[in-house]
């Protein structure tokens, strides 16, 4: 018995999957609805453009492969977009990088935000901008960081320490 | 909510806005789900007399109940007569050092001849030589491409002044390949400053089958994205069990790794590629065993069980040891002695890169010294390369290398 695997040809591969996506108007209308938010909040999170387009585009390459098993896209899309922001700014410590430039036309008080923001530790920027920017309770965002609320609090309180140290005249 | 917090909101919302996302992202990303698909592949299942049927690679012959294991002895060969002559230079191509690809009795000096060697540990490696006895065990080099998965979670230590930091973790293999195994390596920003770059030592206990099971040990090259995405090209430095001797080539594309906040460890996932060449069944079935009490007997040669003493470098994360071993051919003791390595007390196996000095005396050679730099790893299996970069006295202007592979004593 012999097997012989024979490969579909590159453009008949190409046209197929195209016309799967085109007809895939769940993951288009997942995309208007979240895509910009998700920039906006990697964004926040990573404070590089580049990067956080980088990393919503993976999100939705992965999320694309098993929409069909997904019961809530929108949540899951938001899970790995903040789990690969966690990534960048890890290897960004690890690598021992200067942090992304600030943007030049900041308010004076969004300056200094931004710079506090950059002194915190990854656990404790993921918790603040989740809280603060998206409006999560502690609850909700140990289901999107997979950390015990406890955890997530404790970080709150930590970082708000800070910033509080930092911002506050 | 609080004054403070109300102008947090505010702040973040600002900062926010600064963000830009692009236009055409959806084309971007919906060409990036097409280059991703991997191809569409349709089995066609034919009947056929099994007479026809090809062999994917040789079976072995027989059972590799004894863990097999290439020589980490030193054969020196005899130049002939002349070579008790101390006003002659030896010619530096004199010295041979068996490895997995070598006939370990072969002479290859200008006068040598079975009846010129007076060396008597030729006699028992010339009656196991299948060359000689004329038997008809595969002779080619056996070749296999093998491909699958490998999945790792690895811990990461930040940099030093140095600016290199270090990385250690567990991977598991699958595929054509199976088993789990140990990387270990260092890293450093890359010269762009948008990504890793690093090396690895991976040690995979793994088994292909119709060949068995061993250990591959493999040095690669990597480098990553800052989002995770890596590239890792390497070689096969050993094998060990029924890999003795294996060399080949290896990729592995991981186009993720992702931080799992739980265990504060990266994991990853990718696919691999290994071009594996195995030694030929002759060589396969010719090896050296270990006893009981460590003693690993060569032919007619036996070189004892190598003893480490730490010593306290001042580094927590190693320890520098000196090891002593006596390496005893058949007809005279050889002693070496001086190894300075470098091991990981924490690590399952241990490995590292030292030197090592022998002082050498063979019978109607001479005495010197032969430096090595010594690339090995210890555990079940053993395996070892040495490189010879200098050698004095008798020895002087030889150069070689020395291969050793172990297995498990049975």
């Amino acid at each position: 018995m012999v097997t012989v695997r024979v490969s579909a040809s590159e453009a008949s591969r190409r046209g197929t999957r195209a016309e799967r996506l085109s007809a895939d108007q769940t993951l288009i209308d997942l995309y208007r609805a979240e895509y910009t938010g998700m920039v906006r909040l990697a964004f926040t999170l990573i404070g590089n453009n580049a990067e956080a387009e980088e990393v919503v585009q993976d999100s939705f390459l992965e999320i694309s492969s098993r929409f069909d098993d997904l019961g809530q896209p929108g949540a899951y899309l938001r899970t790995i977009v903040v789990s690969r922001c966690r990534s960048v700014l890890r290897r960004r410590r690890l690598m021992q990088l200067t942090p992304p430039a600030r943007p030049t036309d900041l308010p004076p008080e969004a300056e200094s935000l931004w710079d506090v923001l950059e002194q915190l530790p990854e656990h404790q920027r993921i918790a603040v901008v989740l809280r603060y920017y998206c409006g999560y309770r502690a609850s909700e965002i140990a289901q999107i960081t997979d950390q015990p609320a406890a955890t997530v609090r404790s970080h709150l309180r930590r970082a708000m320490k800070a910033m509080r140290k930092e911002l506050t005249p | 909510m609080s004054r403070f917090e109300d102008t947090l909101q505010r702040d973040l919302t600002v900062i926010a806005d600064r963000a830009t996302p692009s236009p055409d992202a959806w084309q971007q990303i919906q060409r990036r789900i097409i280059d991703q698909e991997p191809p569409q592949e349709t089995e066609i299942i034919m009947l056929t007399d099994n007479t026809t049927r090809p062999r994917r690679w040789p079976i072995l012959a027989a059972a590799a109940a004894v863990a097999a294991l290439v020589v980490g002895g030193v054969a020196l060969v005899n130049r002939g007569d002349d070579a008790n002559d101390p006003a002659d230079t030896p010619t530096p191509e004199t010295i041979a050092i068996p490895g997995p690809d070598d006939d370990a009795d072969v002479d290859t000096g200008p006068d040598s001849g079975p009846d010129s060697d007076a060396d008597p540990s030729a006699t028992p490696e010339a009656d196991t030589d299948p060359s000689t006895e004329g038997e008809t065990a595969a002779t080619d080099p056996r070749s296999l491409s093998l491909a699958g998965t490998l999945s790792a979670v690895l811990d990461f230590v930040p940099p030093g002044d140095d600016g290199v930091g270090s990385f250690s973790g567990d991977d598991v293999i699958t595929g054509d390949l199976f088993g789990t195994g140990l990387a270990e390596g260092t890293y450093r920003n890359n010269d762009a400053g948008d990504g890793l770059v690093g090396n690895n030592h991976l040690v995979l206990d793994v088994r292909i089958t119709d060949i068995g099971e061993g250990r591959l040990i493999i040095d690669e090259q990597w480098a990553s994205k800052l989002t995770g995405s890596s590239e890792h090209t390497g070689v096969v430095t050993a094998g060990t069990g029924d890999f003795f001797g294996a060399t080949g080539s290896w990729t592995y594309l991981a186009p993720d790794g992702r931080d799992n906040p739980a265990t504060d460890k990266v994991e990853t996932a990718g696919d691999y590629s290994l071009e594996l060449t195995l030694p030929s069944q002759a060589d396969a079935d010719r090896g050296w065993t270990v006893d009981a009490d460590g003693v690993i007997t060569i032919g007619g040669a036996t070189h004892s069980s190598t003893t480490f003493t730490p010593i306290d470098d001042g580094d927590p994360d190693t320890v520098t040891s000196v090891s002593t071993s006596t390496h005893t051919d058949a007809d005279g003791a050889v002693t070496r002695s001086g190894v300075g390595h470098r091991v990981d007390p924490d690590s399952r196996t241990s490995f590292g890169i030292g030197r090592d000095t022998q002082e050498l005396t063979l019978d109607g050679f001479g005495t010197g010294t032969l430096e090595w730099v010594v690339y090995w790893s210890q555990d079940p299996h053993l395996s070892s390369r040495q490189h010879l970069i200098g050698a004095t006295g008798a020895f002087e202007g030889y150069t070689g290398s020395l291969i050793a592979y172990g297995g498990h004593p049975d």
